[in-house]
């Protein structure tokens, strides 16, 4: 019973000291809105060091607490190395662990550590990375209900595989949804036309027509119009319009309706 | 699929497909098909696919046939009911089904039939 | 791992069905499920059509970067296939034909494999992954 408290009040001290090293390096430059979590995981860590570690690998219980750690890192805004550092910032105090494995053993598990912070805190920013694409892709590829029967959907920016099989995914659910029957598909805001987009816009245009309904492609503009030709692209029976209100009146004549002007009367 | 499947409005037959279609059953349902056509001149015939779980090359093809043969006892064909999955799986496969129209709904169905029976036999040139 | 023997068209439709439970099962989103249903049935129906009799077999698979899919094998002892380049690229107007069902299975799934060997056989591997 002695004896472990002895090893409880030696831990406490560790942990101390651990603290006081980390706040002149680490903590006195950047801001650090989890200190107080990293400084609950720092706890944990040494703990979890002490107990039998499995002879290979790192069993359950560290790489747990090494995830959180990245997470804390990531969310205090540290950088890799910075997240990394606060794992190998345990090395000097390795020798002091009541370990029942050898040093060399410890110090190749706090290698080993050091790596696995660094692959969690990459995984955690390509999940934010996502999600922030999720957002943006919701923000730039809206498809609009201009009338009754028919819908608009400005492309803006640059289209890749991913992308492409989103919104037309998304396109066809709508035409089906709403029961349209003209689609305008304006590419005004596209930066480059290349063979990728060309066949994009053929695929969609056999979608669409699969459905029963009709594209119109506007937004052609004469540089998007020389680039296609000498690429090669035929859009074959695809309709066209140079710009969006001349798709618009289109898909209404197409609906067997027409904008008057009231003042003429 | 029997004959009590098979609807009629006016002078257009509508038949929902559902279930296996296969090298059995398909000659039955083309026999019963043109039959009909031919006992109540019908000029325009709605296929109505909703209940098919895929459409793949055999399918098509069925479909292509069945309507061929329509177009040979004087009918048109349109199809309804292909979902945004099934569309798009035929689109990346590049599968065509030739000689049908398609149309989103049994409405917009009726009402191109209508244009295209009304305008007479070579109105479909304009299509 | 799930094995179906296809000798009849009955068969074609038990493989889509055991397609579709092993796709919803990892999760594949709503069209990814249409395009291996679809794809399946194709490869189903081409053992059925010329070899009358081969197997399907269904496997997951799994990534070390923690990505799954699914692969599907289908076997025959049948004639096997005389042109490969042909087979592949038959266009979809050109009447009934093995293109129409391999080359449109290799656009809907990620892999595909083909290996024929006239008078003995074919094998076709094709997987899907989930993204």
């Amino acid at each position: 019973m002695n004896k472990e408290n002895n090893l409880k009040g030696t831990l406490n001290d560790l942990h101390e000291e651990w603290l006081s090293q980390m706040e002149s390096t680490i903590w006195g430059h950047g801001e650090i809105r989890n200190i107080v979590q990293v400084e609950i995981l720092g706890m944990k860590m040494l703990k979890a060091m002490e107990r039998d570690i499995p002879a290979e690998g790192l069993g359950e219980e560290l790489p747990e607490l090494i995830k959180e750690i990245a997470k804390a890192g990531l969310q205090g805004g540290l950088t890799p190395r910075e997240t990394a550092m606060i794992i190998f910032s345990f090395r000097p105090f390795l020798n002091r662990l009541n370990y029942k494995g050898s040093a060399e053993r410890l110090n190749q598990i706090l290698d080993e550590m050091g790596i696995l912070v660094l692959e969690f805190f990459f995984e955690s920013s390509d999940n934010i990375i996502h999600t922030q694409r999720q957002d943006l892709l919701e923000l730039s590829t809206p498809i609009i209900k201009l009338w009754e029967g028919i819908l608009a959907l400005p492309l803006i920016g640059t289209l890749d595989s991913k992308r492409t099989q989103e919104v037309m995914e998304k396109l066809l659910n709508a035409i089906v949804n709403q029961g349209s029957k003209v689609i305008i598909l304006d590419i005004t805001g596209v930066s480059t036309v290349d063979t990728l987009v060309a066949n994009y816009i053929l695929k969609t245009a056999a979608a669409v027509n699969l459905l029963g309904a009709k594209l119109i492609i506007t937004g052609i503009s004469p540089e998007i119009a020389q680039t296609m030709v000498h690429l090669g692209v035929d859009l074959g029976g695809i309709v066209t319009r140079a710009v969006m209100a001349d798709g618009v009146e289109l898909a209404l004549s197409l609906l067997k309706m027409k904008i008057i002007n009231l003042n003429k009367e | 699929m029997d004959k009590t499947s098979l609807l009629k409005i006016g002078d257009v037959l509508i038949l929902s497909i559902e279930g296996e279609i296969n090298d059995f059953s398909v000659v039955a349902m083309q026999d019963m098909l043109l039959r009909e056509v031919a006992n109540t001149s019908a000029r325009g015939v709605i296929l109505n696919i909703s209940r098919l779980e895929i459409v793949d090359s055999y399918m098509a093809r069925v479909l292509s046939d069945t309507a061929k043969m329509i177009r040979l006892m004087g009918g048109i064909t349109i199809l309804v009911g292909i979902n945004p999955m099934i569309a798009l799986t035929m689109v990346d496969m590049g599968l065509d089904i030739q000689e049908v129209k398609t149309a989103l709904n049994l409405d917009a169905a009726l009402e191109i039939l209508r244009d295209l029976i009304l305008l007479g036999p070579y109105s479909e040139a304009s299509l | 791992m799930s094995r179906v023997e296809i000798s009849s068209e009955q068969d074609i439709v038990l493989a889509r069905q055991v397609a579709r439970q092993a796709a919803i099962g990892l999760g594949f989103s709503l069209v990814d499920q249409t395009r291996i249903i679809t794809a399946v049935s194709e490869l189903a129906r081409n053992v059925y059509t010329y070899a009358a009799r081969g197997w399907m077999t269904v496997q997951e698979l799994k990534k070390n970067t923690g990505a799954v899919g699914l692969e599907f094998v289908f076997e025959d002892q049948g004639p096997g296939i005389d042109d490969l380049q042909l087979a592949l690229t038959a266009g979809y107007s050109s009447g009934n034909g093995l293109g129409l069902g391999l080359s449109g299975a290799k656009r809907l799934m990620n892999e595909f494999e083909l290996h024929s060997i006239l008078g003995q056989g074919t094998v076709v591997r094709v997987v899907k992954w989930t993204k």
